[in-house]
Parts: C-alpha cells; structure tokens; sequence
C-alpha cells in the first residue's frame, strides 16, 4: 500500500507515532516573512511588496522574535518571502535559522531555489530545515511565463536536485501508513497549470516531496493577470483527479486549517493569522511581545464565528478565488 | 498533456469491464494509445480496482474543497 508523504514541519514525528497535537488551543507554528522582494516576478505575486522598504525588521528583532517563539513553545519556524536564499542575504538567513535551530524548532523555507549552493543546502540540511520548492509546471517555457524568468524552470529543478543529495531528500521517519519528509513542492493553481495537477502530484510523489496546493490569490497580482484566473468548479475537478491517481499525496483533512494554529509577523512586524492572512490584527512592535501577539491571534481565531459557525470556508482565503 | 485523456481512460475503466481488466493487466500497452504525460501515466499505472470503483462515486473526496488543500 502507497505510503502517505507529510513534511517535517506543517507535520511531526509525533502524529505517526498516534499521538495528538494541540493545534486548536495552541499556536504550533511562527510565520516569519522577513523581505519581500525577489528576484523572480512571479504572475500571481504581490509586485508592489517586492522590494526593500523603511522599517523593514532588523536581524536583531527577527533573532529576538524566533528566540521567544521557542521559549513559547512554537514548534516551527515557517519562512517566507519574497525570495529567501538570495547569496546577498545568505547570512541574515543563516542568523534567523540557527537561532531556531537552537531553540528547537523546525525550520521550514520557501523558495524558488535559484540561487541556492551545495554549501547552502548542506548547511541547511544540517540545521533541521525542510524546504519548499515552488513547482508550477513541468514545462519550463510555462514555468518561466508564471516567473517571469527565463531559465528559471531549469533553476529550481537543479536546486531541487541539489537538495535530494542532502538529508534534506530522506525520509525522517515512517510507520505502516505514513512517511514524514523534509520536501515539499508548492503548486499556485491557475489556469495555465489546472491540466497539470495529476502530474504535479506525480512528480512530487517520485522525489519523495509532499505536494502542496496554494490558492491564487487575487489580493495580489493575479489581480490583474485575468489569464490566470480559475474557476472552482476546474480546479475542483482536477484536485480531485490528482488526489485520486497519487493516493501517496492524501491526508487527513482536517477542519479547520493547521494554519489557523499560526501567528505571522509580516516583515515591518505585521501581526495576522497565516501567511495568506492580510487583515491584521496589529503590529508586533505596539503589541510589545510575540507572546502578545499570539494572545491576539488566539482570541481571534478562537472567536465563535470562526468555530461554532464553521462552514468549511477559510474566512482568510474565502475572497482568493474567482467564482463561477 | 491532457486532463481530459486522463478522464477518458477513468471512466471507461469504471463503465467498461474489458477495458478496466487491460488496465489493471496491461496499462502500458493500454495507455499508448492516450496523449498523456509519463507522471499521469505513472498514475494511472497504480489504480487499483477499487481505487476505479471511488473514481466514479468519487465518495471518498466528497468533502474535499479549495481550503482543505492547504496542508
């Protein structure tokens, strides 16, 4: 029986061991978005954020941010950009990621990959680091249209290779049913890739890397890149066929989202619940504390319209998407 | 690359007995025939009986929406 893959990090060793987390009275994971700017243009992206700003968080307050976080008891750093292994900010990264490192929490990092080394991935690998590869599509001249970025296709698949020679591409652990992996490849649905689904989960599935749909979100420049827009009803459809043919990408779902367990500090200290979270709920430096924000968060999430009235739509995402 | 070819080969593997004992014998020779991509080939190469019998009631996914696919 195919084995279902989930990532070191969004899960833990723990759940395959049947034991359960307390993810709805608890805030298991800090979202750090420490930059946004990128090298890459991506369609769907926020092209506005993408550069450096004033009053950006300093190293010091993201290093203080993630050393609370572990006196907190937050199980994962979640790191997101913006594009966070650039050469020119490999040190900052390496800076955050040890403290969390030592504070003994997983890291997790998004990336496109382009500019990531050897040296990098080793140095990663060995700092309990899972990462997140963005696979858009298995055709580079599409891949590159999403980007913006010629080249940029052939750039993530040698990062990716470049990761699987580490313990980046091992398995962790496993048990009858399940592998716990430290690759993830992340998919922005849209009308330029939906006919891809049953082969993004494929891919994924044969270099051991959990696959992971994000929404398009219409917050940002799919705003105003119509070609993308998807309707539910297809991508619904082809979500269902992915699921079906690649039984080694299914999960449990639960209800609500893991995300929901989250505390984000967008990078001039933007306080929201997940990362796709942009009402927020206030600023980490007035709030005086990660510990504060966390408060927030939990009052917020654990309000009764977001559970006793829970209808299966993320209240977050709910206005992502483009309806029939 | 097709979503529809994919289609095809499911349900007539759900609607017709001989076509759905080839693929489950033979898929290789079997899916020459359709414009898929080697991953949607490998896919489909894993069905297993019951897995085509879900692909028509498709029961076990009713729940499934956008937000769920999240983690």
């Amino acid at each position: 029986m195919a084995k279902v893959l989930r990532l070191q990090g969004l899960s833990f060793r723990e759940e395959l061991d049947g034991k359960a987390i307390r993810f709805q009275d608890s805030i298991v994971y800090l979202a750090l978005i420490p930059w946004e700017f990128c090298n890459w243009e991506c369609q769907y992206c926020h092209e506005e954020q993408r550069r450096k700003e004033p009053g950006e968080l300093t190293l010091q307050e993201m290093v203080g941010i993630v050393r609370e976080g572990g006196a907190l008891g937050i199980r994962t750093l979640l790191l997101l950009g913006g594009e966070i292994l650039l050469r020119n900010t490999w040190e900052i990264t390496q800076q955050v990621v040890k403290e969390a490192f030592d504070q003994g929490l997983i890291t997790l990092i998004y990336t496109n990959g382009s500019q990531m080394t050897e040296e990098m991935a080793e140095w990663l690998a060995s700092h309990n680091v899972s990462l997140a590869f963005k696979v858009d599509s298995l055709q580079p001249d599409v891949y590159d249209r999403l980007s913006q970025r010629q080249g940029s296709f052939e750039s993530t698949m040698r990062a990716v290779q470049i990761a699987r020679k580490t313990s980046i591409g091992q398995v962790v652990y496993e048990n009858g049913r399940e592998k716990l992996v430290r690759l993830l490849f992340t998919t922005v649905g849209n009308a330029l890739n939906v006919e891809e689904y049953v082969s993004l989960a494929r891919f994924a599935t044969n270099h051991g890397a959990r696959w992971m749909m994000e929404a398009l979100n219409h917050r940002g420049d799919a705003a105003t890149h119509p070609g993308l827009a998807l309707s539910l009803k297809d991508h619904s459809e082809a979500m269902r066929l992915a699921m079906l043919l690649n039984p080694e990408q299914q999960h449990t779902f639960q209800l609500p989202c893991r995300l929901f367990s989250c505390v984000t500090i967008r990078k001039k200290g933007a306080v929201g619940v997940c990362p796709q979270d942009y009402a927020f709920v206030g600023n980490i430096r007035e709030l005086g504390s990660l510990k504060a924000a966390c408060d927030v968060i939990k009052a917020r999430v654990m309000h009764d319209q977001w559970r006793a009235s829970w209808n299966g739509v993320c209240p977050i995402k709910a206005n992502h998407f483009v309806t029939e | 690359m097709s979503l529809s070819a994919v289609k095809t080969v499911l349900l007539r593997a759900a609607t017709d007995a001989k076509f759905r004992a080839s693929l489950l014998k033979n898929p290789d020779s079997l899916l020459a025939d359709f414009d898929l991509t080697e991953e949607e080939r490998q896919s489909l190469r894993c069905l297993s009986e019951d897995r085509i019998a879900n692909a028509v009631n498709q029961a076990e996914f009713s729940d499934l929406s956008l937000n769920d696919m999240r983690i």
